[in-house]
């Protein structure tokens, strides 16, 4: 019974009842049936309770102000300076195009944070450069899927901040922890472009940029480009918490978007709050709801449990590394990376951190760069989803060209999964981390 | 008997529009008021002056955003679940599923609904019965009416939880637009009305069904 809200929830998922009300669903059953005679109705006010103040937390606020900067800078139309400024540095090599699509996500990433923003800002910009410049569209697709993934894992990171929400775990920690990962995988992601478009013969996209040339594009990606500087810098210098930091960031990219570059007008801020907004909320309704499942789970011991019986498989911590690797992507798969942290995280934590005694940002950065890849592998990738709606190439076509990247991204999560010194190695220099 | 279902969704397809019309700048607006706190709150730190409300006005703020996007991310949609099942099966199966499962949605929130008011102080004389005719008697909870006060606000906390009701029951209108859309599609597939609500980007422009 102990593990009957699971399958409950599992059941609800699996029926269509979206996220938030099957963790509410499976809550308030399963509390129904394990105290059995001693329940009383006004048990269910636990949970309502839950719901309330799992979402009411000074450190939580740091999630919508991060969407918020990041929607500012994606209305802002920083996109074309950034690949322009990508293009300079990388477009004469073999393979440019690809190349500046992953340089200009891993840039990106450090403004938005978001793999879906990433695709369909980037993809509708470089897919039909790259088409016209001799690529085929699922290859050009399948650039920009695989590489947007490094959005939510170089900070900052709407899912690192739900993590170290839920999980108690510093948040300018976990930013440092994705550093490393998330420039292996661009690094990974570009030397497989590299070798395909030598395959492929694909074309160089333009002859090589002038100092002059470099300087003037990066000359105008310097103001938005500094929101990440102030954000990290703000967060892991310690001068900022990074509630604060976000609070920061999004002010400054408001100003820049609108007094400096001003590729944004007074009139289009009550749409880019609406839509910021819509975003938090349903991430923050899903955060309550997943504290209510989280309290009922430790409520019934199903925590404690469901983490004896992964050890009962085998005690050895590289296999349950390797196992929960597997599981963690095929989770990818199908859930969205913010509700596979919520629902997974506290179980999972607590047999990795708790009983293995895994290090906790460690384990942290495998558990969201493994969810975040999901997010473009089918069937249910929201990224090949994007990417498909933005190129108009079909999904399966995208999912099959995206293979050889996503082998790369593979071998770098067993990578990170076993050489922990290539995550820890930035919070501990930083002092973040013990 | 069908014109009276359409006329019916017309009716509340107008309504819930109105209600997202009302919503849409609340939700900016508690952005922009996220925005100013937070650096009301840095600036006060480096000016060295207090500022201790700015984080009880944080507390307020987190909830009642999710409670505003609530029910107009419901009625669009926008909540993250599987679909697998739903694309799997033929289209008249597919809509008599997804009335299944907003009807069970509607239980969860008539009880959340109940639950909710009662906690704002509010016995539900009108929902009980409702209840227990499915077989959930919550008549046993006394409604809250303990005058807890924020600290340094001073506001009763018990205003700032109205807020949950009333999103219960905006979702609530939302659910039985969702579910009376989807019987008329099992009458007659072909009548616009039964279209899926559309999603945010489409909603923005208040277009679609």
């Amino acid at each position: 019974m102990q593990t009957a809200f699971l399958w409950l929830f599992l059941g609800a998922l699996l029926i269509g009842i979206p996220v938030v009300f099957g963790l509410l669903l499976a809550s308030g059953m399963v509390l129904f049936w394990d105290l059995g005679d001693s329940f009383e109705p006004r048990d269910l006010n636990s949970i309502l309770s839950q719901v309330f103040s799992g979402m009411s937390s000074v450190p939580l606020m740091a999630l919508p102000l991060f969407i918020l900067a990041g929607e500012i800078m994606n209305r802002g139309g920083i996109t074309d300076r950034l690949v322009r400024f990508s293009q300079t540095l990388i477009g004469h090599v073999r393979g440019g195009l690809a190349h500046v699509n992953i340089l200009s996500s891993i840039l990106f990433s450090g403004l938005s944070g978001s793999a879906v923003a990433d695709t369909s800002a980037l993809g509708s910009m470089l897919i039909p450069a790259m088409e016209k410049n001799g690529y085929t569209t699922r290859f050009a697709a399948a650039v920009t899927a695989a590489s947007s993934v490094i959005g939510p894992i170089i900070p900052p990171s709407g899912i690192m901040i739900i993590y170290a929400f839920i999980m108690g775990v510093s948040p300018a920690a976990l930013f440092a922890g994705g550093i490393v990962p998330g420039l292996l995988i661009g690094t990974g992601l570009m030397a497989m472009s590299y070798w395909l478009a030598v395959k492929n013969n694909f074309p160089i996209a333009n002859e090589r940029a002038s100092v002059r040339e470099v300087v003037d594009a990066g000359r105008a990606t310097f103001w938005p480009m500094l929101t990440p500087v102030i954000l990290l810098g703000g967060i892991l210098s310690g001068f900022f918490t990074p509630t604060e930091a976000a609070g920061v960031a999004a002010a400054y990219a408001l100003v820049v978007a609108l007094f400096v570059i001003r590729t944004v007008s007074f009139r289009d801020l009550p749409r880019i709050f609406f839509k910021a907004g819509v975003a938090s909320g349903i991430i923050l309704l899903l955060i309550g709801a997943s504290k209510a499942f989280s309290w009922v789970a430790d409520q019934v011991g199903a925590a404690q449990m469901l983490s004896d019986l992964v050890l009962s498989l085998t005690e050895n911590p590289y296999l349950l590394l390797f196992i929960v690797n597997i599981m963690l992507f095929v989770v990818g798969m199908f859930l969205d990376a913010g509700p596979a942290i919520l629902i997974l995280g506290p179980i999972l934590s607590e047999v990795f951190v708790d009983q293995l005694g895994l290090d906790p940002v460690h384990f942290a950065i495998i558990m969201c760069v493994n969810v975040t890849v999901g997010l473009a592998t089918p069937p249910m990738g929201l990224v090949l989803f994007v990417a498909s709606s933005v190129s108009g190439e079909r999904v399966e076509a995208i999912a099959r060209a995206m293979l050889p990247f996503l082998a790369v991204e593979i071998a770098i999560i067993f990578l990170i999964t076993f050489v922990p010194e290539l995550v820890l190695v930035l919070p501990r220099a930083l002092g973040l981390h013990g | 008997m069908l014109r009276s279902l359409s006329w019916l969704i017309i009716a509340l397809r107008g309504v819930n529009r109105f209600v997202e019309w009302l919503l849409k700048p609340l939700v900016a607006l508690c952005m922009a008021c996220m925005l100013a706190t937070v650096v009301w709150t840095v600036t006060a730190r480096l000016a060295g002056i207090s500022a201790p409300w700015t984080e009880k006005v944080m507390l307020i703020l987190l909830p009642a955003l999710a409670f505003l996007v609530a029910p107009i991310a419901y009625r669009r949609a926008a909540n993250v679940s599987l679909d697998i099942v739903v694309d799997l099966l033929p289209q008249r199966l597919a809509r008599l599923h997804l009335l299944g499962v907003h009807l069970l949605i509607g239980v969860i929130l008539l009880v959340a609904l109940d639950l909710t008011l009662r906690k704002v102080g509010i016995r539900p004389v009108m929902l009980d019965p409702v209840l227990l005719a499915l077989g959930i008697d919550l008549g046993s909870i006394r409604p809250f009416r303990a005058p807890i006060r924020i600290p340094v606000l001073g506001i009763e906390w018990r205003y700032v939880y109205m807020i949950m009701p009333v999103s219960m029951g905006l979702m609530l209108l939302a659910n039985v637009e969702l579910l009376l859309r989807y019987v008329l599609g099992l009458f007659d597939p072909r009548d616009r009305l039964v279209s899926p609500v559309r999603s945010f980007d489409q909603a923005h422009a208040n277009v679609g069904q």
